[in-house]
């Protein structure tokens, strides 16, 4: 068993990259868990294995899938829901989530996957699909898997549902859970020009079913100016807005495993920690306040 | 039982057709309830660029050295819009870009751009590949059984190359790139070449020609006494190859030939 539990009732980890690897699995970290990209571990042998062996021995994992895309029409290939799940029963992670977006694609008969994750049409057909697909993933890893709900750029017509009434609905209908990205939250609220972004992404949250998020995601941006397209890109710490809507989360859903999430312009491992030890004092603070 | 109908499943991949279609363009798109202007396009084109230029880089390090990284990029877009990847891992994609370098600029600078593409790609794909320990007690095989009916399964990192280029230190190069890469010259022989892993690192070795021989001969599952036959007369060490082999973990099994 890993020996990182129990530093706080908070549940704190960082995403782990490939940068950090030797920093970080020389020895443990005042960490609770660490989150890898699933993708990264499909080779069928190598380095890399032996790497997430490694991290399983120093910290408790959480497997992050960005590519199965539950929003997909076309099917996900049952070679990779093995390679997930072949995962999952390997490592037994604490957390297994993917998003809510589509990745599998066509262009005339050729299969695509981009590698992005690309919204999808908030309909009854398509949360029929999604549905579906979640059900199909759930069922591959034997364990309920937790959706996250993405930064977006594209406009959505009023006709659509709402985002927060699709996400729940989708809870509902396959007992998923939520991954909350507050990130990816404040960045639409900017790309959609919020008069204040803070009010609509706590209203955003507030719309969620309580007991429905079962981890947090929180990460920077590049600032950009009010009128250029915000990208979510994880290269920046985490700013005041979203330190102070991720305080409010936790007052809501409680102290649900929180993650630090970084990928371009990594800086060092012990600056990722400094915002883990952030976040900790955030759901510490936040959550005392809910219970008083 | 699903929820979606058939009618409303390809619907729906219509639509997500179409919004991929757009992106790969860097073009809007209004389709149905959807909305995207071109900028937006170009987000998520830029994006899908980074990905594919960062999975690039770590599959070809030699070719991304040589071009820079501006050139590296123009060139993830250039395979990126003739071959989109389709597996859902970034680890897989690049089998194809040795053929797009065939046509590239850069090729006239450095003609040995092409085979050292194969070689990034070459090890890429052996320090991925499943580790297939050797089969001990199928070793037996070879005091049992007459070497006519026998053959040597290689593992499945082990592949072979030949170039009159010196790929090892052409490869070698982006760790120390005091040599102006231009000097690598051709060479009148082809040389021989063994990609092979014995733990977790890739491992690069020039053959002898016997050697070679030997290798290409298993990999086209032609029997030992076949190979032996034509190979001891000229002094190659069958002893001291399995040994090697052995030791750096390159045989899978010893077979019969059905």
């Amino acid at each position: 068993m890993p020996s990182n539990q129990g530093y706080s009732n908070a549940c704190i980890g960082v995403g782990l990259r490939h940068a950090h690897y030797e920093q970080a699995l020389s020895q443990p970290s005042p960490l609770d868990f660490v989150e890898v990209h699933t993708e990264n571990f499909f080779a069928a042998g190598g380095a890399s294995l032996a790497v997430l062996k490694r991290a399983s021995e120093l910290y408790t994992l959480s497997l992050h899938c960005t590519a199965l895309g539950p929003g997909s029409a076309r099917p996900v290939p049952e070679l990779n829901l093995k390679r997930v799940s072949d995962l999952v029963s390997r490592f037994d992670p604490l957390l297994v989530s993917d998003h809510l977006c589509f990745t599998w694609s066509s262009l005339g008969a050729q299969p695509v996957h981009l590698g992005e994750l690309l919204p999808v049409q908030r309909t009854e057909a398509s949360l029929d699909l999604v549905s579906d697909n979640v059900d199909r993933i759930q069922e591959a890893i034997d364990r309920r898997m937790l959706i996250e709900n993405i930064s977006s750029y594209v406009e959505h017509s009023a006709e659509e549902m709402p985002e927060t009434e699709y996400l729940s609905e989708l809870v509902a209908r396959t007992d998923c859970g939520l991954l909350l990205d507050i990130n990816n939250l404040v960045v639409n609220a900017h790309n959609a020009g919020a008069d204040s972004p803070e009010a609509e992404v706590i209203a955003w949250i507030d719309a969620l079913p309580q007991g429905a998020v079962g981890e947090i995601h929180l990460a920077g941006f590049t600032p950009v100016a009010s009128d250029e397209i915000a990208v979510d890109d994880h290269s920046q710490p985490v700013s005041e807005l979203t330190w102070r809507c991720y305080a409010h989360a936790v007052r809501r859903f409680g102290a649900v495993p929180t993650l630090i999430e970084w990928d371009n312009a990594l800086p060092e491992w012990a600056v990722l920690l400094e915002q883990a030890a952030r976040a900790r004092a955030v759901c510490e603070r936040s959550t005392g306040e809910a219970i008083r | 039982m699903t929820r979606v109908s058939s009618q409303q499943r390809q619907a729906l991949q219509d639509a997500q057709s179409a919004l991929v279609a757009s992106i790969l363009n860097g073009t809007a798109l209004t389709r149905g309830n959807l909305n995207m202007n071109a900028g937006q396009a170009q987000v998520y084109r830029r994006n899908i660029v980074l990905m594919a230029r960062n999975a690039l880089e770590v599959s070809f390090p030699t070719v991304r050295g040589l071009l820079g990284p501006e050139a590296f990029e123009q060139l993830a877009i250039r395979l990126l819009d003739r071959d989109p990847p389709y597996a859902g891992d970034w680890g897989l994609w690049g089998r194809s870009l040795p053929a797009v370098l065939c046509r590239h600029e850069a090729a006239g600078r450095f003609p040995f751009l092409v085979p050292a593409a194969r070689l990034d790609w070459r090890v890429h794909c052996a320090g991925r590949s499943a580790a297939t320990p050797l089969q001990q007690s199928t070793l037996q095989l070879l005091q049992t059984e007459d070497l006519e009916d026998l053959t040597i399964d290689l593992s499945s990192h082990c592949s072979l190359l030949s170039s009159r280029y010196p790929l090892i230190g052409i490869r070698e190069w982006q760790h120390n790139q005091a040599l102006d890469p231009t000097s690598f010259t051709v060479s009148e022989a082809p040389r021989r070449l063994l990609v092979f892993r014995p733990q977790y690192k890739v491992e690069l070795r020039y053959l002898r020609d016997d050697d070679y021989q030997f290798l290409l001969g298993l990999k086209q599952s032609r029997s030992l006494a076949d190979l032996l036959e034509q190979l001891l007369p000229d002094g190659f060490d069958f002893p001291g190859w399995m040994d090697f082999a052995i030791r750096n973990q390159l045989i899978y099994q010893v077979r019969t030939l059905s």
